[in-house]
Protein backbone atom coordinates (compact mmCIF):
# COMPACT_ATOMS: atom_id res chain seq x y z
CA UNK A 1 0.00 0.00 0.00
CA UNK A 2 1.60 3.16 -1.49
CA UNK A 3 1.05 6.02 1.45
CA UNK A 4 3.07 9.74 0.29
CA UNK A 5 2.33 12.68 2.64
CA UNK A 6 3.67 14.67 0.14
CA UNK A 7 0.92 13.30 -2.33
CA UNK A 8 -2.17 13.15 -0.01
CA UNK A 9 -0.92 16.94 0.34
CA UNK A 10 -0.65 17.42 -3.21
CA UNK A 11 -3.90 16.25 -3.82
CA UNK A 12 -5.77 18.32 -0.89
CA UNK A 13 -4.31 21.48 -2.77
CA UNK A 14 -5.57 20.72 -5.83
CA UNK A 15 -8.78 20.29 -4.71
CA UNK A 16 -8.29 23.79 -3.08
CA UNK A 17 -7.17 25.06 -6.41
CA UNK A 18 -9.84 23.74 -8.13
CA UNK A 19 -13.18 24.65 -5.68
CA UNK A 20 -11.72 27.37 -3.58
CA UNK A 21 -13.90 29.14 -4.84
CA UNK A 22 -17.42 27.30 -4.12
CA UNK A 23 -15.77 26.67 -0.89
CA UNK A 24 -14.88 29.59 0.43
CA UNK A 25 -18.64 30.73 -0.99
CA UNK A 26 -19.83 28.20 1.08
CA UNK A 27 -18.31 28.89 4.75
CA UNK A 28 -19.32 32.85 4.07
CA UNK A 29 -23.09 31.52 3.29
CA UNK A 30 -22.78 29.31 6.20
CA UNK A 31 -21.69 31.79 8.60
CA UNK A 32 -24.11 34.24 7.54
CA UNK A 33 -26.99 32.05 8.06
CA UNK A 34 -25.54 30.70 10.90
CA UNK A 35 -25.47 34.47 12.46
CA UNK A 36 -28.79 35.21 11.51
CA UNK A 37 -31.01 31.98 12.20
CA UNK A 38 -28.82 32.25 16.00
CA UNK A 39 -29.99 35.93 16.18
CA UNK A 40 -33.29 35.40 15.52
CA UNK A 41 -34.08 32.31 18.17
CA UNK A 42 -32.08 34.35 20.75
CA UNK A 43 -33.60 35.85 23.57
CA UNK A 44 -32.89 39.70 25.06
CA UNK A 45 -34.46 38.95 27.96
CA UNK A 46 -32.23 36.09 29.00
CA UNK A 47 -28.94 37.22 28.30
CA UNK A 48 -27.14 34.36 30.53
CA UNK A 49 -28.99 31.49 27.63
CA UNK A 50 -29.34 33.48 25.06
CA UNK A 51 -29.72 31.21 22.19
CA UNK A 52 -32.56 28.86 23.14
CA UNK A 53 -31.48 25.80 21.11
CA UNK A 54 -27.91 26.63 20.19
CA UNK A 55 -27.64 22.78 19.42
CA UNK A 56 -29.98 22.96 17.06
CA UNK A 57 -28.13 25.02 14.56
CA UNK A 58 -24.88 23.44 14.80
CA UNK A 59 -26.73 20.07 14.45
CA UNK A 60 -28.24 21.32 10.81
CA UNK A 61 -24.88 23.10 10.27
CA UNK A 62 -22.63 19.93 10.52
CA UNK A 63 -25.55 17.03 9.21
CA UNK A 64 -27.49 18.87 6.39
CA UNK A 65 -24.17 21.29 5.24
CA UNK A 66 -21.62 18.07 6.11
CA UNK A 67 -23.92 15.23 4.48
CA UNK A 68 -24.35 17.18 1.06
CA UNK A 69 -20.56 18.21 1.46
CA UNK A 70 -19.84 14.51 1.62
CA UNK A 71 -21.91 13.62 -1.27
CA UNK A 72 -20.73 15.86 -3.38
CA UNK A 73 -16.70 14.55 -2.18
CA UNK A 74 -16.29 12.14 -6.21
CA UNK A 75 -18.43 14.87 -8.23
CA UNK A 76 -15.72 13.82 -10.99
CA UNK A 77 -17.12 10.60 -11.10
CA UNK A 78 -20.54 12.00 -12.86
CA UNK A 79 -18.56 13.00 -16.03
CA UNK A 80 -16.63 10.60 -17.50
CA UNK A 81 -13.30 12.86 -19.13
CA UNK A 82 -13.58 14.50 -14.75
CA UNK A 83 -13.14 10.89 -14.04
CA UNK A 84 -10.29 9.80 -16.54
CA UNK A 85 -8.43 12.81 -15.45
CA UNK A 86 -9.08 12.20 -11.57
CA UNK A 87 -7.85 8.72 -11.89
CA UNK A 88 -4.70 9.35 -14.07
CA UNK A 89 -3.57 11.41 -11.43
CA UNK A 90 -0.38 9.91 -10.11
CA UNK A 91 -1.30 8.81 -6.66
CA UNK A 92 -2.64 5.48 -5.27
CA UNK A 93 -6.02 4.52 -4.68
CA UNK A 94 -5.03 5.01 -0.77
CA UNK A 95 -3.88 8.36 -1.37
CA UNK A 96 -7.09 9.90 -3.13
CA UNK A 97 -9.40 8.54 -0.50
CA UNK A 98 -7.65 9.81 2.58
CA UNK A 99 -7.40 13.08 0.67
CA UNK A 100 -10.97 13.35 0.29
CA UNK A 101 -11.26 11.61 3.72
CA UNK A 102 -9.71 14.55 5.71
CA UNK A 103 -11.26 16.91 3.28
CA UNK A 104 -14.66 15.97 4.27
CA UNK A 105 -14.09 14.81 7.91
CA UNK A 106 -11.65 16.83 10.23
CA UNK A 107 -11.53 19.58 7.71
CA UNK A 108 -15.18 20.05 7.64
CA UNK A 109 -15.32 19.63 10.98
CA UNK A 110 -12.58 22.03 11.94
CA UNK A 111 -14.66 24.76 9.90
CA UNK A 112 -18.22 23.87 11.44
CA UNK A 113 -16.68 24.31 15.20
CA UNK A 114 -15.38 27.46 13.63
CA UNK A 115 -18.27 29.28 11.89
CA UNK A 116 -20.09 28.43 15.08
CA UNK A 117 -17.98 29.44 17.32
CA UNK A 118 -16.94 32.58 15.69
CA UNK A 119 -20.81 33.60 14.91
CA UNK A 120 -22.09 32.74 18.77
CA UNK A 121 -18.78 35.50 19.68
CA UNK A 122 -20.80 37.99 16.71
CA UNK A 123 -23.93 37.50 18.22
CA UNK A 124 -22.74 38.75 21.37
CA UNK A 125 -21.10 41.56 19.79
CA UNK A 126 -24.44 42.49 17.49
CA UNK A 127 -26.67 41.70 20.80
CA UNK A 128 -24.86 44.28 22.93
CA UNK A 129 -25.33 46.75 19.59
CA UNK A 130 -28.59 45.96 19.37
CA UNK A 131 -30.11 45.11 22.32
CA UNK A 132 -27.69 46.91 24.89
CA UNK A 133 -27.32 43.09 26.68
CA UNK A 134 -24.45 41.22 26.73
CA UNK A 135 -24.68 37.62 25.95
CA UNK A 136 -22.36 35.10 27.60
CA UNK A 137 -21.20 32.87 24.63
CA UNK A 138 -21.84 29.03 24.91
CA UNK A 139 -23.39 29.65 28.52
CA UNK A 140 -26.56 27.73 27.05
CA UNK A 141 -24.67 24.88 24.72
CA UNK A 142 -25.05 21.30 26.11
CA UNK A 143 -21.67 20.26 26.01
CA UNK A 144 -22.38 16.71 26.61
CA UNK A 145 -24.43 16.56 23.63
CA UNK A 146 -21.14 17.85 21.75
CA UNK A 147 -18.98 14.57 21.55
CA UNK A 148 -22.40 12.56 20.30
CA UNK A 149 -23.12 15.13 17.94
CA UNK A 150 -19.81 14.39 16.06
CA UNK A 151 -20.06 10.78 16.91
CA UNK A 152 -23.17 10.83 14.82
CA UNK A 153 -21.88 12.86 12.29
CA UNK A 154 -18.89 10.52 11.41
CA UNK A 155 -21.65 8.27 11.36
CA UNK A 156 -23.20 9.64 8.67
CA UNK A 157 -20.14 10.40 6.91
CA UNK A 158 -19.04 6.56 6.34
CA UNK A 159 -21.88 6.44 5.02
CA UNK A 160 -22.54 9.40 2.94
CA UNK A 161 -19.43 8.75 1.94
CA UNK A 162 -19.60 5.61 0.81
CA UNK A 163 -23.04 6.46 -1.41
CA UNK A 164 -20.91 9.23 -2.62
CA UNK A 165 -18.86 6.75 -4.56
CA UNK A 166 -21.82 4.32 -4.91
CA UNK A 167 -23.77 6.90 -7.14
CA UNK A 168 -21.60 8.48 -9.41
CA UNK A 169 -24.52 10.45 -11.15
CA UNK A 170 -27.46 12.37 -9.40
CA UNK A 171 -25.59 11.18 -6.09
CA UNK A 172 -27.36 14.21 -3.76
CA UNK A 173 -31.19 12.59 -5.05
CA UNK A 174 -29.93 9.10 -5.11
CA UNK A 175 -28.76 9.23 -1.67
CA UNK A 176 -31.62 10.88 -0.03
CA UNK A 177 -33.43 8.20 -1.49
CA UNK A 178 -31.55 5.33 -0.19
CA UNK A 179 -31.51 7.18 3.25
CA UNK A 180 -35.15 7.40 3.62
CA UNK A 181 -35.23 3.86 2.71
CA UNK A 182 -32.76 2.43 5.13
CA UNK A 183 -34.33 5.31 7.81
CA UNK A 184 -38.38 3.60 7.39
CA UNK A 185 -35.90 -0.36 7.87
CA UNK A 186 -34.79 1.48 11.12
CA UNK A 187 -37.65 2.68 12.56
CA UNK A 188 -39.97 -0.64 11.55
CA UNK A 189 -36.92 -2.57 13.33
CA UNK A 190 -37.29 -0.53 16.26
CA UNK A 191 -40.98 -0.56 16.20
CA UNK A 192 -41.41 -4.77 16.20
CA UNK A 193 -38.86 -4.93 18.89
CA UNK A 194 -40.60 -2.35 21.40
CA UNK A 195 -44.15 -4.21 19.89
CA UNK A 196 -42.74 -7.82 20.30
CA UNK A 197 -43.24 -8.76 16.80
CA UNK A 198 -39.98 -9.67 16.60
CA UNK A 199 -39.02 -12.09 19.57
CA UNK A 200 -36.26 -10.62 21.68
CA UNK A 201 -35.63 -10.77 25.51
CA UNK A 202 -35.04 -7.76 27.70
CA UNK A 203 -31.38 -8.33 28.20
CA UNK A 204 -30.92 -8.16 24.19
CA UNK A 205 -32.96 -4.57 24.26
CA UNK A 206 -31.05 -3.12 27.00
CA UNK A 207 -27.87 -4.58 25.38
CA UNK A 208 -29.14 -3.03 22.26
CA UNK A 209 -30.37 0.06 23.27
CA UNK A 210 -27.26 1.14 25.90
CA UNK A 211 -24.65 -0.28 23.20
CA UNK A 212 -25.93 1.31 20.20
CA UNK A 213 -22.96 3.86 19.86
CA UNK A 214 -20.54 1.27 19.99
CA UNK A 215 -22.28 -0.76 16.98
CA UNK A 216 -22.71 2.66 14.93
CA UNK A 217 -18.41 3.49 16.04
CA UNK A 218 -18.45 -1.08 14.65
CA UNK A 219 -20.19 -0.04 11.26
CA UNK A 220 -17.70 3.45 10.56
CA UNK A 221 -14.48 1.44 9.91
CA UNK A 222 -16.96 -1.17 7.79
CA UNK A 223 -18.36 1.88 5.44
CA UNK A 224 -15.23 3.25 5.38
CA UNK A 225 -13.52 0.33 4.07
CA UNK A 226 -16.38 -0.49 1.63
CA UNK A 227 -15.88 2.82 -0.01
CA UNK A 228 -12.17 2.64 -0.60
CA UNK A 229 -13.24 -0.65 -2.44
CA UNK A 230 -15.52 1.09 -4.52
CA UNK A 231 -12.76 3.84 -5.39
CA UNK A 232 -10.45 0.80 -6.33
CA UNK A 233 -12.94 -0.93 -7.99
CA UNK A 234 -13.54 2.20 -10.09
CA UNK A 235 -10.10 2.39 -11.60
CA UNK A 236 -10.79 -0.54 -14.01
CA UNK B 1 43.87 2.90 -14.79
CA UNK B 2 42.64 1.45 -18.32
CA UNK B 3 41.58 -1.41 -17.10
CA UNK B 4 38.98 0.99 -14.92
CA UNK B 5 37.89 2.63 -18.03
CA UNK B 6 36.98 -0.32 -19.80
CA UNK B 7 35.19 -1.12 -16.88
CA UNK B 8 33.38 1.82 -16.77
CA UNK B 9 32.33 1.61 -20.75
CA UNK B 10 31.41 -2.16 -19.87
CA UNK B 11 29.19 -0.81 -17.16
CA UNK B 12 27.93 2.23 -19.39
CA UNK B 13 27.02 -0.41 -21.82
CA UNK B 14 25.09 -2.54 -19.80
CA UNK B 15 22.73 0.29 -18.08
CA UNK B 16 22.00 1.27 -21.83
CA UNK B 17 21.13 -2.42 -22.94
CA UNK B 18 18.84 -2.76 -20.06
CA UNK B 19 17.68 0.61 -20.22
CA UNK B 20 16.73 -0.49 -23.74
CA UNK B 21 15.03 -3.66 -22.60
CA UNK B 22 13.28 -2.54 -19.83
CA UNK B 23 11.85 0.84 -21.33
CA UNK B 24 8.79 -0.12 -23.14
CA UNK B 25 5.56 -1.57 -23.66
CA UNK B 26 4.22 -4.82 -24.64
CA UNK B 27 1.25 -6.06 -24.86
CA UNK B 28 0.42 -10.03 -25.26
CA UNK B 29 -2.47 -11.68 -26.96
CA UNK B 30 -5.10 -8.46 -25.95
CA UNK B 31 -7.88 -9.24 -26.22
CA UNK B 32 -10.92 -6.47 -24.71
CA UNK B 33 -14.51 -5.42 -25.80
CA UNK B 34 -16.95 -2.60 -24.63
CA UNK B 35 -19.51 -5.09 -24.32
CA UNK B 36 -20.10 -8.70 -24.34
CA UNK B 37 -21.22 -8.90 -27.81
CA UNK B 38 -18.23 -7.30 -29.93
CA UNK B 39 -14.94 -7.72 -29.36
CA UNK B 40 -12.65 -4.56 -30.08
CA UNK B 41 -9.33 -6.28 -30.09
CA UNK B 42 -9.05 -10.37 -30.96
CA UNK B 43 -5.44 -11.91 -29.63
CA UNK B 44 -3.36 -8.00 -30.30
CA UNK B 45 0.42 -8.49 -29.78
CA UNK B 46 2.29 -5.17 -29.89
CA UNK B 47 5.84 -3.93 -28.61
CA UNK B 48 6.78 -0.06 -28.65
CA UNK B 49 10.22 0.29 -28.06
CA UNK B 50 12.04 3.71 -26.24
CA UNK B 51 12.93 6.58 -27.95
CA UNK B 52 10.73 6.83 -30.58
CA UNK B 53 7.18 8.43 -32.16
CA UNK B 54 4.89 6.32 -32.59
CA UNK B 55 1.80 7.24 -35.24
CA UNK B 56 -0.71 5.19 -34.62
CA UNK B 57 -3.46 4.76 -37.13
CA UNK B 58 -6.91 3.49 -37.92
CA UNK B 59 -10.23 3.93 -39.06
CA UNK B 60 -13.23 5.24 -36.40
CA UNK B 61 -14.41 2.68 -34.23
CA UNK B 62 -11.02 0.68 -34.41
CA UNK B 63 -9.55 1.54 -30.97
CA UNK B 64 -6.98 4.02 -31.13
CA UNK B 65 -8.37 4.99 -28.04
CA UNK B 66 -8.91 2.67 -26.22
CA UNK B 67 -5.63 1.06 -27.09
CA UNK B 68 -3.89 4.09 -25.78
CA UNK B 69 -6.15 3.68 -22.05
CA UNK B 70 -5.08 0.37 -22.15
CA UNK B 71 -1.61 0.75 -21.67
CA UNK B 72 -2.13 3.89 -18.91
CA UNK B 73 -4.04 1.45 -17.31
CA UNK B 74 -7.67 2.65 -17.26
CA UNK B 75 -8.89 -0.08 -18.80
CA UNK B 76 -8.67 -3.67 -18.05
CA UNK B 77 -7.83 -6.09 -21.08
CA UNK B 78 -10.30 -8.82 -21.14
CA UNK B 79 -7.48 -11.50 -21.15
CA UNK B 80 -3.75 -10.86 -22.29
CA UNK B 81 -2.16 -8.77 -20.50
CA UNK B 82 -0.52 -4.70 -20.94
CA UNK B 83 3.10 -4.56 -19.55
CA UNK B 84 4.77 -0.91 -19.24
CA UNK B 85 8.40 -1.84 -18.52
CA UNK B 86 7.28 -5.28 -17.16
CA UNK B 87 4.63 -4.09 -15.14
CA UNK B 88 1.06 -4.69 -15.92
CA UNK B 89 -0.52 -1.20 -16.19
CA UNK B 90 -4.16 -2.14 -14.86
CA UNK B 91 -1.60 -2.26 -11.38
CA UNK B 92 -1.86 1.51 -11.51
CA UNK B 93 1.21 2.00 -9.19
CA UNK B 94 1.82 5.77 -8.34
CA UNK B 95 5.52 5.33 -10.03
CA UNK B 96 4.14 3.52 -13.33
CA UNK B 97 1.37 6.63 -13.25
CA UNK B 98 4.52 9.40 -12.76
CA UNK B 99 5.85 8.24 -16.05
CA UNK B 100 2.83 7.97 -18.06
CA UNK B 101 0.72 11.46 -19.46
CA UNK B 102 -2.11 10.85 -21.37
CA UNK B 103 -3.68 13.91 -23.79
CA UNK B 104 -7.36 12.74 -24.67
CA UNK B 105 -9.37 14.44 -27.39
CA UNK B 106 -11.90 15.17 -24.12
CA UNK B 107 -10.75 17.04 -21.39
CA UNK B 108 -11.44 18.12 -18.01
CA UNK B 109 -11.99 21.65 -18.05
CA UNK B 110 -12.42 23.34 -14.60
CA UNK B 111 -12.68 27.37 -14.36
CA UNK B 112 -9.46 28.24 -13.45
CA UNK B 113 -6.67 29.49 -15.43
CA UNK B 114 -4.04 28.05 -17.11
CA UNK B 115 -1.44 28.68 -14.27
CA UNK B 116 -3.87 27.58 -11.51
CA UNK B 117 -4.28 23.93 -13.71
CA UNK B 118 -0.07 24.00 -14.07
CA UNK B 119 0.07 24.57 -9.99
CA UNK B 120 -2.76 21.75 -9.39
CA UNK B 121 -0.99 19.02 -10.78
CA UNK B 122 2.93 19.33 -11.86
CA UNK B 123 3.65 18.11 -7.71
CA UNK B 124 2.27 14.87 -9.52
CA UNK B 125 5.69 14.72 -11.78
CA UNK B 126 8.34 14.35 -10.45
CA UNK B 127 10.35 15.65 -13.78
CA UNK B 128 8.04 18.44 -14.49
CA UNK B 129 9.94 21.36 -16.10
CA UNK B 130 8.12 24.83 -16.07
CA UNK B 131 10.87 26.12 -18.60
CA UNK B 132 9.96 24.11 -21.04
CA UNK B 133 6.09 24.51 -20.25
CA UNK B 134 6.42 28.24 -20.75
CA UNK B 135 8.51 28.16 -23.66
CA UNK B 136 5.99 25.91 -25.41
CA UNK B 137 3.31 28.32 -24.40
CA UNK B 138 5.54 31.18 -25.64
CA UNK B 139 5.56 28.92 -29.40
CA UNK B 140 1.65 27.98 -29.42
CA UNK B 141 1.21 31.90 -28.33
CA UNK B 142 -1.40 30.99 -25.34
CA UNK B 143 -1.32 33.63 -22.51
CA UNK B 144 -1.21 31.33 -18.70
CA UNK B 145 -3.71 33.72 -17.25
CA UNK B 146 -6.36 32.75 -19.43
CA UNK B 147 -8.94 30.24 -18.24
CA UNK B 148 -9.39 26.67 -19.12
CA UNK B 149 -13.24 26.77 -20.09
CA UNK B 150 -13.19 30.13 -21.93
CA UNK B 151 -10.10 29.63 -24.31
CA UNK B 152 -10.92 27.63 -27.98
CA UNK B 153 -10.64 23.96 -27.93
CA UNK B 154 -7.76 24.47 -29.80
CA UNK B 155 -6.20 26.51 -27.43
CA UNK B 156 -6.73 23.93 -24.90
CA UNK B 157 -5.20 21.27 -27.11
CA UNK B 158 -1.78 23.08 -27.44
CA UNK B 159 -1.96 23.96 -23.51
CA UNK B 160 -2.24 20.41 -22.36
CA UNK B 161 -0.04 19.24 -24.98
CA UNK B 162 2.67 22.00 -23.46
CA UNK B 163 2.20 20.68 -19.93
CA UNK B 164 2.58 16.90 -21.34
CA UNK B 165 5.44 17.68 -23.00
CA UNK B 166 7.00 19.62 -19.60
CA UNK B 167 5.72 16.56 -17.38
CA UNK B 168 8.64 14.76 -19.29
CA UNK B 169 7.43 11.39 -18.93
CA UNK B 170 8.51 8.57 -20.38
CA UNK B 171 5.48 7.65 -22.32
CA UNK B 172 3.76 10.54 -23.79
CA UNK B 173 0.18 9.63 -25.71
CA UNK B 174 -1.75 11.88 -27.52
CA UNK B 175 -4.75 11.38 -28.48
CA UNK B 176 -5.96 13.46 -31.90
CA UNK B 177 -3.63 16.24 -30.67
CA UNK B 178 -4.10 18.11 -33.64
CA UNK B 179 -7.96 18.38 -34.16
CA UNK B 180 -9.18 21.63 -34.51
CA UNK B 181 -5.92 23.29 -34.78
CA UNK B 182 -5.52 26.17 -37.57
CA UNK B 183 -2.59 25.49 -39.98
CA UNK B 184 0.61 27.54 -38.15
CA UNK B 185 -0.81 25.67 -35.05
CA UNK B 186 0.27 22.36 -36.67
CA UNK B 187 3.47 23.26 -37.61
CA UNK B 188 4.04 24.69 -34.26
CA UNK B 189 3.00 21.60 -32.78
CA UNK B 190 5.50 19.82 -34.65
CA UNK B 191 7.92 22.53 -33.24
CA UNK B 192 7.23 21.99 -29.84
CA UNK B 193 6.98 17.86 -30.10
CA UNK B 194 10.41 17.70 -31.80
CA UNK B 195 12.12 20.23 -29.07
CA UNK B 196 10.71 18.73 -26.32
CA UNK B 197 11.45 15.03 -27.15
CA UNK B 198 14.21 13.34 -25.24
CA UNK B 199 15.74 9.61 -26.49
CA UNK B 200 14.59 8.30 -23.42
CA UNK B 201 10.93 9.34 -24.03
CA UNK B 202 8.20 6.97 -25.91
CA UNK B 203 5.59 9.20 -27.99
CA UNK B 204 2.67 7.39 -29.25
CA UNK B 205 0.24 9.40 -31.57
CA UNK B 206 -3.25 8.49 -32.40
CA UNK B 207 -4.38 10.57 -34.91
CA UNK B 208 -6.58 10.62 -38.62
CA UNK B 209 -4.62 13.57 -39.35
CA UNK B 210 -1.67 11.94 -41.08
CA UNK B 211 -0.63 15.30 -43.27
CA UNK B 212 0.15 17.13 -39.36
CA UNK B 213 2.80 15.12 -39.04
CA UNK B 214 5.17 14.33 -42.01
CA UNK B 215 8.26 12.80 -41.20
CA UNK B 216 7.62 12.99 -37.62
CA UNK B 217 6.84 9.00 -37.30
CA UNK B 218 9.69 6.75 -36.17
CA UNK B 219 7.20 3.92 -36.96
CA UNK B 220 3.88 3.68 -38.22
CA UNK B 221 1.51 1.09 -36.59
CA UNK B 222 -2.28 0.99 -38.63
CA UNK B 223 -5.21 -1.23 -36.96
CA UNK B 224 -8.17 -2.53 -38.47
CA UNK B 225 -10.49 -5.17 -37.31
CA UNK B 226 -9.08 -6.07 -33.86
CA UNK B 227 -5.32 -6.61 -35.52
CA UNK B 228 -2.34 -4.66 -35.43
CA UNK B 229 -2.19 -4.83 -39.47
CA UNK B 230 0.73 -2.57 -40.35
CA UNK B 231 3.70 -1.98 -37.89
CA UNK B 232 6.55 -0.90 -39.75
CA UNK B 233 9.70 2.05 -39.33
CA UNK B 234 9.54 4.86 -41.92
CA UNK B 235 13.02 4.00 -42.67
CA UNK B 236 11.86 0.29 -43.57
CA UNK B 237 8.95 1.57 -45.69
CA UNK B 238 11.33 4.18 -47.01
CA UNK B 239 13.67 1.03 -48.46
CA UNK B 240 10.85 -1.35 -49.31
CA UNK B 241 8.46 0.87 -50.99
CA UNK B 242 7.83 3.56 -53.51
CA UNK B 243 5.41 5.51 -54.19
CA UNK B 244 4.88 7.16 -57.19
CA UNK B 245 2.75 8.49 -59.95
CA UNK B 246 0.82 6.03 -62.24
CA UNK B 247 2.05 7.20 -65.53
CA UNK B 248 5.75 6.99 -64.43
CA UNK B 249 6.44 3.70 -64.64
CA UNK B 250 5.00 0.57 -67.26
CA UNK B 251 4.84 -2.50 -65.60
CA UNK B 252 1.15 -2.61 -63.92
CA UNK B 253 1.94 -6.05 -62.59
CA UNK B 254 3.90 -5.19 -59.97
CA UNK B 255 1.52 -2.62 -58.82
CA UNK B 256 0.82 -3.32 -55.01
CA UNK B 257 -1.74 -0.32 -54.69
CA UNK B 258 -3.78 2.14 -56.89
CA UNK B 259 -5.15 5.37 -55.67
CA UNK B 260 -6.19 8.55 -57.10
CA UNK B 261 -5.57 11.96 -55.53
CA UNK B 262 -7.37 15.46 -56.92
CA UNK B 263 -7.25 13.67 -60.59
CA UNK B 264 -3.79 12.54 -59.77
CA UNK B 265 -2.77 8.42 -60.06
CA UNK B 266 -0.49 7.05 -57.33
CA UNK B 267 0.56 3.90 -56.88
CA UNK B 268 2.43 1.97 -54.47
CA UNK B 269 5.18 -0.34 -55.97
CA UNK B 270 8.50 -2.10 -54.47
CA UNK B 271 11.57 -0.26 -54.44
CA UNK B 272 13.98 -1.64 -56.73
CA UNK B 273 16.51 0.96 -56.40
CA UNK B 274 18.69 1.25 -52.97
CA UNK B 275 17.23 5.14 -52.52
CA UNK B 276 14.49 5.87 -50.21
CA UNK B 277 11.53 7.23 -51.39
CA UNK B 278 9.20 10.08 -49.63
CA UNK B 279 6.66 8.08 -47.43
CA UNK B 280 2.83 8.95 -48.52
CA UNK B 281 1.23 8.01 -45.40
CA UNK B 282 -2.45 8.45 -46.67
CA UNK B 283 -1.71 5.97 -49.60
CA UNK B 284 0.23 3.76 -47.53
CA UNK B 285 -2.90 3.82 -44.80
CA UNK B 286 -5.54 2.96 -47.82
CA UNK B 287 -3.53 0.24 -48.81
CA UNK B 288 -2.70 -1.20 -45.91
CA UNK B 289 -6.45 -1.01 -45.02
CA UNK B 290 -7.60 -2.41 -48.57
CA UNK B 291 -4.92 -5.63 -48.70
CA UNK B 292 -2.54 -5.69 -45.75
CA UNK B 293 -0.93 -8.86 -47.07
CA UNK B 294 0.20 -7.64 -49.69
CA UNK B 295 1.85 -4.90 -48.28
CA UNK B 296 3.59 -6.56 -45.59
CA UNK B 297 5.16 -9.03 -47.66
CA UNK B 298 7.64 -6.57 -48.96
CA UNK B 299 8.87 -6.49 -45.30
CA UNK B 300 9.61 -10.34 -45.04
CA UNK B 301 13.23 -10.39 -45.91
Amino acid sequence: MEISTSRIVSLIKRDWILYNRNYTLGVLILFVLCTIVMFLISDEADPETPVDAPELVFIVMLYFVGSFHTLRSYREFSRHADAVTYLGIPASHIEKFLSRWIITLPVFLSVCIAVFSISYLLLSIIAEQTWGVIFTPFSSFEWSNFFKFILFFIFFHSLFFLFALMFSKNSVTKSIIVFIGLWFVFILFNYYINSGSIQADDSFKALLMSNYRYLMLLAVPILWFSSYSILKAKTA
Amino acid sequence: MEVEYSNYILYVWCINILIHYINMISINNLEFSHNRNIGLFKDLNLKLDKGKIYGLLGKNGTGKSTLLRLICGMLKPKTGTVLVDDKPSISRDVELLQRIYLQQEESYLPSISLSEYVSAYRDFYPKFDQEKLESSMQIFEVPMDSKLNEISFGQRKKFFLSFGMATNVDYLLLDEPTNSLDVPSRSQFRKVLTAGFHESQTIIISTHNIFDFGRLFDTVIILDDGQVVFNQDIEAIEQKLSFVMSNTFGDESVVLHKDTRYGEHLSIIPNSDDEPTLVDLEVLFKAVINNSKAINSQFKN
